[in-house]
């Protein structure tokens, strides 16, 4: 038997919704466990990509320092890096903050807030510093191909794999990115 | 001149709409005339000119915000637009429009508290043989220099009349430097136009008499039109605006036409940067520019002319209208012209500052007084066009040609050009060269030929055709420009041995995303896709992944682009990947991708939100 494709995948500003639509390829999960290895991902709860793999999947877009090292650590240790999903391609929901100074965010949170007691902005050096605006992945770093929809449906999520595990082109047909 | 608070409809508005005869169409002439009385459109006028017109109100603001020299803000008593074409901004036009903000204490873009003045940029205005130019109150200046910027920032703060001001200021001159046959001498006047009519058989002295329709007088127009059109085919003739499509095909559609009220456009647009050659034949060849539609007029069988003009060329409005007057007296337009059965008239519309309206459907629905955004190619304007009649539209020169092939016969204009490109073509040479101006040759010209006589063979570089055309270096200046070689607009500007083409293809980039009317997303989101491509690489951003990702943004608009705009926005900038690759490579900094802002400043405002310095707390803009 070949030697299985290495996966791995992580959510940054994102909501977990591009990974639940990936679960939700239902029984066709364990026929993609015959082909492919997952290396770090919220599958395994894996904190690092461990060596080289071949593919990268990556959902939500970049708001935070922290975002961008481990978009980072992605792209060195991917071959092939796909952003999954609305927020990865265009900064999606998150980038709405866009519109208003990180200054005008934060007071609203954390100072002006219902119901904040002991007003002051977070500056724990543990909390990752955020970005002034929430950028999509190809800001930051190349992306070889964009799987769109918010999130991508079980079905665009598994033609996507399986023509690229077949060495094609995973351009998606127009039937799975129609969305009325 | 009122500002901006006191406006009142009925006495203000109310005038303008009625020598419009409130006329829905002439929308956007009623809202240019608005524009210059208050230099801005008033709230009231927006909701009057839709009730008048009987429009929706979004069609009126929908128009006033598509052309940029119709605003809903005031823009000062003095609205002063700096030309920004690469032929300006080497002539440093950055640093003066910069020095006289600082002398009047305006920022750039913006009206000065006091309403007194503003200073903006604008695209080309035509006047790049005699740049550094500007417009004051829609009037040209040319040939500035820090003195009368000076003298300018003096004038205005002294609140001078544009009346009073010193009329050098204002001189335009047609610097043709080197004329051909076509335009050695304007032509009399009526000559051509005689010619044409003649065609049909004698002009009867007893027609004169009676100015009756009759069947005699239709059979001589009928004659007299089908003789014209076989030399206008004899000339080959082939329209001079860029595209040279046959004018005699065109012309032949119109007239075979089933439907009536046909119309002849003339396309004075000219917003192509570096091009200035209308400007030039409307000023010295205005006659046989009018006798061109005219002649059109007969062969197509259409009563009714429309000159289109930018309104850069405001200035030349009394002078036109008045050749026009002149022409009606001297029996050229009219009724009964030249006393035969042709009847005709000829009318001016204006732009308002967009190149897109350059483009004849735009141009058709900016005279419709519409926002001027390209229709779908068909059915061709030949067939549907202004006001869904069949409509002939050509260029200035186009015209201009046709009363000369009228005049002297298509096989003596078919003598000079190429193969596939007869006649003579006129060139607007601006840049770096010794003799900037209008320089007329034969198509078949070679670039090294024109930079010869005009003085700029050390140029490193030359963009032919304006930024929609072709950037040549100097291992192609010997390609002859005609139809089946490098095609042309009539442009060439000359960049010198010290310039940087970087710059100018930052430009072009940067008008391309300007004047992209946001029809179709490939144009619109393309052309900004590439500036800020551009604007990536000036900041040494840029990687070989960057141009990769250029080319295939150039190829999607090239190929899925609604119009020319889009099919040729990307041009200089693959055109200068291919001549001038050095342009690019040696502003890389890095082989791999890196972010196009600087991404540790990205932090900072969190940076100081919170106080912290912490080595976490920062990014390196290259991965460690």
């Amino acid at each position: 038997m070949a030697e299985k494709l290495k996966v791995a995948t992580c959510s940054l500003a994102g909501c977990f919704g591009c990974h639940m639509s990936l679960l939700d390829i239902d029984e066709r999960l364990l026929e993609l466990l015959e082909v492919v290895q997952f290396d770090r991902s919220p599958i395994n709860d894996l904190k690092h990509i461990s060596q080289p793999v071949d593919l990268g999947l990556i959902e939500g877009g970049v708001c935070n320092a922290e975002n961008v090292h481990t978009l980072r650590e992605f792209r060195s240790m991917c071959k092939i890096l796909v952003a999954v999903g609305e927020c990865g391609i265009t900064g999606g929901i998150p980038s709405m903050r866009n519109s208003f100074t990180l200054k005008e965010c934060l007071d609203e949170s954390y100072i002006r807030g219902m119901g904040v007691e002991f007003a002051h902005i977070p500056d724990d050096p543990e909390i990752p510093l955020l970005l002034n605006r929430v950028r999509p992945l190809h800001h930051i770093v190349k992306i070889d191909h964009f799987l769109p929809g918010c999130p991508p449906s079980a079905d665009a999520i598994w033609y996507f794999l399986t023509e690229l595990l077949a060495g094609r082109d995973p351009s998606l047909p127009r039937e799975l990115i129609r969305y009325d | 001149m009122q500002s901006a608070s006191v406006v009142h409809p009925e006495e203000h508005l109310l005038p303008i709409l009625q020598r419009h005869g409130s006329d829905p169409g002439k929308l956007l002439q009623i809202l240019i005339e608005i524009q210059h009385a208050f230099h801005c459109i008033p709230p009231e006028a927006e909701g009057l000119l839709a009730e008048k017109l009987r429009l929706p109100l979004v069609r009126v603001r929908g128009v006033v915000e598509f052309y940029s020299f119709l605003s809903r803000s005031f823009q000062g008593e003095v609205v002063i637009h700096f030309s920004d074409n690469i032929t300006d901004q080497m002539a440093g036009n950055r640093q003066l429009a910069e020095a006289l903000c600082a002398k009047l204490g305006v920022k750039l873009g913006e009206t000065r508290t006091d309403g007194r003045v503003s200073v903006r940029f604008t695209s080309c205005t035509g006047m790049c043989d005699q740049g550094p130019a500007a417009l004051v109150n829609y009037l040209p200046l040319t040939r500035l220099t820090p003195d009368r910027i000076d003298a300018i920032a003096a004038l205005v703060e002294g609140k001078v009349p544009l009346e009073a001001w010193p009329r050098a200021f204002f001189q335009v001159d047609s610097q043709i430097r080197r004329s051909d046959v076509v335009f050695r001498n304007p032509l009399e006047p009526g000559v051509a136009l005689r010619a044409s009519l003649e065609r049909g058989g004698e002009i009867l002295e007893e027609w004169a008499e009676d100015m009756a329709p009759s069947d005699a007088r239709r059979h001589h127009l009928e004659r007299g039109g089908a003789e014209t059109l076989k030399e206008i085919y004899a000339a080959e003739l082939r329209g001079r605006g860029g595209a040279g499509f046959k004018t005699g095909i065109k012309w032949e559609s119109v007239r075979h036409a089933k439907m009536g009220n046909r119309y002849v456009l003339c396309n004075a647009d000219e917003g192509e940067p570096g091009t200035f050659k209308d400007r030039v034949l409307l000023t010295d060849y205005a006659d046989m520019v009018f006798e061109g539609m005219t002649i059109c007029g007969h062969v197509v069988g259409s009563k009714k002319g429309i000159l289109y003009v930018r309104q850069e060329y405001w200035y030349l409005r009394d002078h036109l209208e008045g050749v026009l007057r002149w022409r009606r007296e001297a029996g050229l337009l009219g009724e009964g012209i030249l006393k035969t059965g042709l009847d005709f008239d000829i009318e001016i519309h204006w732009g308002a500052g967009a190149y897109i309206c350059g483009m004849e459907s735009a141009m058709i629905k900016s005279i419709e007084g519409r926002r001027g955004i390209p229709r779908r190619r068909w059915p061709l304007p030949v067939h549907q066009g202004y006001l869904k009649r069949p409509t002939v539209v050509n260029n200035v020169e186009t015209f201009a040609a046709a009363a000369v092939i009228s005049a002297r016969g298509g096989a003596w204009f078919a003598f000079n050009g190429t193969q596939q490109s007869s006649g003579t073509k006129l060139f607007c040479v601006s840049g770096d060269c010794e003799r900037p101006g209008l320089y007329e040759y034969p198509w078949g010209v070679t670039i090294r030929e024109m930079l010869r006589d005009a003085g700029g063979l050390d140029a490193k570089g030359a963009q032919v055709g304006g930024p929609s055309g072709t950037l040549v270096g100097p291992e192609e200046f010997d390609r002859r420009v005609c139809f089946e070689e490098l095609s042309s607009t009539g442009t060439l500007m000359v960049f010198g041995p010290h310039q940087d083409i970087f710059e100018a293809v930052k430009n072009f980039s940067a008008f391309f995303q300007h004047e992209s009317c946001g029809l179709c997303t490939p144009c619109r989101v393309g052309t900004t896709l590439l500036a800020n491509y551009v604007k990536k690489f000036e900041k040494g951003y840029g990687s070989p992944v960057d141009l990769e990702e250029v080319q295939l943004v150039a190829k999607v608009m090239k190929t899925m682009s609604h119009c020319g705009l889009g099919q040729t926005a990307s041009l200089p900038i693959t055109d200068s990947v291919r001549k001038f690759p050095d342009i690019w490579t040696e502003r890389m900094q890095t082989m791999e991708f890196v972010p196009a802002f600087d991404l540790d400043g990205a932090l900072e405002e969190a940076r100081s939100l919170t106080g912290r310095t912490d080595a976490a707390a920062h990014l390196t803009h290259l991965e460690a």
